[in-house]
């Protein structure tokens, strides 16, 4: 079993990619997504098996290859290695992923009736990509799977997505792929800085090679590619086009995992490897973010369609994750970690709601219902809950995140808590009057007396999320113990520049 | 005495006597039975030839001279040499059934693929101006002649005409400039030209205006703007598999003979030629993506493409003042895109209809229209342009990403931030029309009377449907283990000091 607990991350990459590739032999379309669901439990099988491996006391980064940790020899002519690490944050990310895949899966079980094995192939691929992508410690690694994360993810939009499909798959690809190409010029400046791949080596190098000019650029252009994944105000213009068509299962891995991969760049390369950059435009950032916060919330109190509602509530709640990122801040930091988990879970379980609504009505504007409450009383009870989670109710998920993020905030600027708190105020707003509009008052049409109330299998794929919804608001310290000497290694990699600066000029 | 040294040169003797024994072969015997066999002689000559490469490049010896130098076997010639056997082995694979059913299946084909890639592999391997000359001639003859011969076909007649009236007028160009280099230095021979050529510490004059007019020459041939008009109208009216083979090879052979040229004798004074290469690969690459985007036919868009594509393997080179090294990248990255390139070719080639009574010709797949639901009628062959698409887009993990990602860190490391830049806006413009491609066979329902037409009377060609997986295979393959190529490359450029 040691031997091979350095190779799970290569596992859990990998076994999906290969799946993928065997069904495509597969002739049954319910074989195939049997299949596929088998593989997802295995991968979740296996990410649970490196929670439990991963040792909170132990070195930061864990799941090395190699006996230098820097894995192994992969393009030898350009001192490129396959080298896999996972931290307390890439954990967190990992199991994320695991936790939604299966779910996504399931959902999908009859909603995807054209192509079904396309679609688990495609789905398998992203998966493989998206972890591949949190246990990549080699950054051309990380860019490839970035990138490859790419054309599955278009491909999963833009074939079964709603009728404006070809548009929102089409934007997403573009918008996504120019900052990838920034980000690609960044990545070859930071070889051509450090000469070398290695996340660790560079983020302990280039901080101190590269000058500010140069660095302001560097971190521009990371920046960009993952600002618009976040994605941050204005660059979040693709974000509601995509959501809104893209099946269910697609908008859960959207907003449960791809948005994540914008502030985990920023955790993993962006802060750490031009650190002083982060400092100088920390103003700039902190503003876009409360600009999103404050923006977001406001235009999903003005949506009438709830997919495009809880869309642009993301944008508002990836705000507050930048924004406890910026505050250079422990308890910031590590509060936007748990919120991108929190997001995660809550965001994913109420596209996975709306999307059972939508199944049987074929509707899902906030007008068209009514009254719900009574007609499907188990799924009102869970829609509940979960909206209780998403606006922060103490005791549930939400709270702990935010907090943290606000308390790093007050910390750090007493008017960006102070606007941020008000994100949070409208947040309760809107959810609360989504929650009215739908589930009280009167049934708006005859057939939807007759809306059938969640069946087993709908529940099944709820179950995970509202135990997890409620153990991390009373255990938050599972995720925020792991995380933390990540965080602090990040916080600190910032602030000792801020330190420095200080003491240049007083 | 004089020893010419057949060894150096035996992997092209061995393809030459192939293309010979083809042409007696068809005059000999006049049974069907043996015509159709034809090509296993074509295979033979080739593997033959590929064994022999293979086996030098694997004993990795010093530079052979030949025939008083000026001929020479080195790591570049024999890596130029993978290429151009690889595409002409797919060119003659795709063959038979394509020119058959367009009532043109001749021994000549064979020969004529062959002899070209006779030429293009003694261009890479000559040391001396008038045998590079004659090897230009030889490669571009033949491909002159391969572009017409579907000879009752008007638009491949205009496509053959055209591109040999240009070629001669650039041909014109390579000659005028290596008068000047010969008028400079007094010598045809590339080792004693560096020589003369090192004794000054700044290029004469005269071997500046020589080395302009051969690069002008050579951008012609490789298809560089402002050289490339005839690329998108010789490219669309050739038969379908023979622009895969020319859009490829003749890349390789040119950017392996320019990297020889001016990574040899004029490495010494790079920044003389290196401004003038600056500017041909940053418009290339500008033009040759901005006239992609404007086509609906996927065949012109593709031969836009393949210009854009010579725009980046130059930005290798036009920074190897500054990075020796970036020069390997051009030559790594025209290997590469010979294999993503051909295969989206072929694609185009097997998509489409052989001759009917309205298209008496055939139709080759070259509307996008021709492309919409795919992905539903042919779900592999959808998946397979889509893995070369993306390699032409330049996306991980194939390929074509890592070719640019070379050539760009190539520019980065040798200070030419600029040019990679150009690069990559350029590569962002190209997704733009690949992406169509895909978006066409994934997205869009079959037209009426297209679907009829697709995949009703559409023969499938089992040896074009091979050359399209093949290419898309090794595609995939070299974008993950690229290993002894990169190598390879390098080493060619470093022999060449």
């Amino acid at each position: 079993m040691d031997s091979l607990t350095p190779w799970l991350p290569t596992i859990l990459t990998f076994l999906p990619a290969a799946a993928a590739l065997g069904l495509t032999a597969v002739r049954s379309d319910t074989a195939a997504k049997a299949a596929g669901l088998g593989v997802s439990l295995l991968v979740l099988a296996g990410a649970v098996a490196m929670c439990v491996a991963f040792d909170p006391a132990g070195p930061a980064t864990q799941f090395t290859l190699g006996d230098d940790g820097k894995g192994f020899e992969w393009i030898k002519a350009l001192e490129i290695r396959y080298a896999t690490g996972v931290d307390g944050i890439a954990l967190s990310m990992v199991a994320l992923t695991a936790i939604l895949c299966p779910l996504c899966l399931l959902c999908s079980w009859d909603a995807i009736k054209d192509r079904a094995k396309s679609f688990v192939v495609a789905f398998l691929l992203l998966e493989a990509s998206m972890i591949g992508v949190f246990c990549a410690a080699d950054l051309f690694l990380f860019y490839v799977f970035w990138e490859a994360m790419l054309i599955p993810m278009v491909l999963i939009i833009g074939i079964w997505g709603g009728p404006r499909r070809v548009y929102a798959a089409v934007k997403f690809f573009i918008f996504t792929m120019v900052g990838s190409l920034a980000m690609l010029l960044a990545v070859l400046y930071c070889y051509h800085a450090s000469k070398t791949f290695n996340i660790a080596d560079l983020q302990a190098t280039l901080p101190g090679r590269v000058e500010l000019r140069t660095q302001i650029w560097l971190f521009t252009a990371f920046g960009l590619a993952f600002a618009i994944k976040v994605p941050l105000f204005p660059f979040h213009t693709w974000l509601p086009d995509a959501h809104v068509e893209a099946p269910t299962a697609g908008s859960v891995i959207l907003a449960g995992v791809l948005l994540k991969m914008g502030v985990y760049g920023f955790l993993r390369l962006a802060m750490p490897f031009f650190p002083h950059a982060a400092v100088e435009l920390a103003g700039p950032v902190v503003a876009l973010s409360l600009v999103s916060i404050v923006f977001g919330a406001l235009m999903s109190m003005a949506q009438s369609d709830i997919k495009k509602l809880i869309a642009y509530s993301s944008v508002s709640h990836l705000g507050f994750c930048m924004l406890g990122l910026f505050t250079f801040t422990v308890a910031g930091v590590q509060g936007a970690v748990l919120q991108m988990v929190n997001h995660g879970v809550s965001t994913g379980a109420l596209f996975l709601l709306v999307g059972i609504l939508y199944e049987r009505a074929h509707k899902r504007g906030t007008d068209d219902f009514g009254g719900l409450a009574k007609v499907m009383p188990v799924y009102a009870t869970v829609f509940m809950i979960i909206t209780l989670s998403s606006i922060g109710l103490p005791g549930l998920n939400g709270f702990v995140g935010e907090f943290l993020v606000l308390a790093g905030a007050f910390a750090s600027s007493k008017a960006a808590g102070a606007i941020a708190s008000t994100g949070v105020i409208l947040g309760a707003i809107y959810m609360l009057k989504l929650y009215r509009d739908v589930f009280f008052g009167k049934v708006t049409a005859p057939k939807h007396e007759k809306l059938r109330d969640a069946n087993t299998r709908e529940l099944a794929t709820l179950a995970p999320l509202l135990a997890l919804v409620v153990l991390l608001g009373i255990v938050p310290a599972l995720v925020l113990d792991r995380t933390e000497p990540a965080v602090k290694r990040v916080v600190e990699a910032v602030r000792g520049v801020k330190q420095v600066e200080a003491r240049v000029q007083p | 005495m004089f020893n010419p040294n057949w060894q150096a040169i035996l992997p092209a003797l061995l393809v030459l006597g192939s293309a010979m024994a083809v042409l007696a072969l068809e005059l000999v015997y006049r049974r069907e039975s043996v015509r159709a066999r034809l090509d296993w002689v074509a295979y033979a000559g080739i593997a033959a030839a590929f064994f022999f490469v293979l086996r030098d490049i694997r004993e990795g010896a010093a530079p052979e001279k030949a025939f008083g130098y000026s001929v020479v076997t080195d790591h570049l010639s024999l890596f130029v040499a993978i290429a151009v056997l690889a595409a002409a082995a797919l060119a003659i694979l795709q063959a038979p059934d394509y020119l058959k059913a367009r009532g043109v299946y001749r021994a000549e084909y064979y020969a004529l693929v062959l002899l070209s890639a006779v030429g293009m592999m003694l261009l890479a391997q000559a040391n001396e101006l008038i045998t590079m000359f004659l090897c230009v001639e030889l490669l571009s003859l033949s491909i002159y002649v391969l572009t017409g011969i579907t000879r009752r076909d008007p638009r491949s007649n205009e496509a053959a005409v055209k591109y040999f009236v240009q070629g001669a007028f650039a041909t014109g160009f390579l000659l005028y400039g290596m008068a000047l280099v010969y008028g400079a230095t007094g010598q045809v021979h590339l080792h004693e030209i560096g020589r003369v050529l090192r004794m000054h510490a700044a290029l004469p004059p005269l071997a500046v205006a020589g080395v302009g007019l051969m690069i002008a020459g050579f951008a012609f041939k490789v298809g560089a703007v402002p050289f490339h008009a005839w690329v998108p109208d010789v490219y669309e009216g050739a038969p379908t598999i023979v622009t895969s083979f020319m859009s490829v090879a003749v890349k390789a052979a040119g950017v392996g003979a320019l990297v020889r040229i001016l990574m040899g004798p004029f490495g010494g004074d790079m920044e003389a030629w290196s401004g003038l290469l600056w500017g041909i690969a940053a418009l290339t690459i500008v033009v040759g993506n901005l006239g992609a985007i404007a086509q609906r036919s996927v065949k012109r868009m593709l031969a836009f493409s393949s210009v854009a594509h010579t725009g980046y393997a130059l930005v290798g080179l036009a920074a190897a003042p500054g990075n020796r090294e970036a020069a390997s990248s051009s030559l790594f990255y025209v290997f590469v895109y010979t294999f993503m390139t051909l295969g989206a070719f072929a694609f185009v080639a097997w998509a489409g209809r052989p001759p009917s009574p309205a298209h008496p010709h055939g139709r080759d797949a070259e509307d996008i229209s021709d492309f919409a639901g795919l992905a539903r009628t042919r779900p592999w062959a959808a998946a397979m342009m889509t893995i070369l698409m993306v390699s032409l887009a330049g996306i991980p993990p194939t390929a074509g990403f890592l070719g640019k990602f070379l050539l760009f860190k190539g520019a980065i490391d040798g200070g030419y931030l600029w040019l990679a830049v150009v690069g990559i806006a350029g590569s962002l413009v190209s997704l733009w029309y690949y992406l169509r491609v895909v978006v066409t066979m994934y997205v869009h329902e079959p037209e009426a009377q297209t679907t009829e037409a697709t995949s009703g009377t559409q023969v499938s060609d089992f040896n074009i449907w091979l050359a399209v997986v093949l290419c898309a295979a090794l595609t995939l393959f070299f974008g993950v283990r690229p290993g002894d190529y990169i190598d390879i490359a390098r080493m060619a450029v470093e022999h060449l000091r």
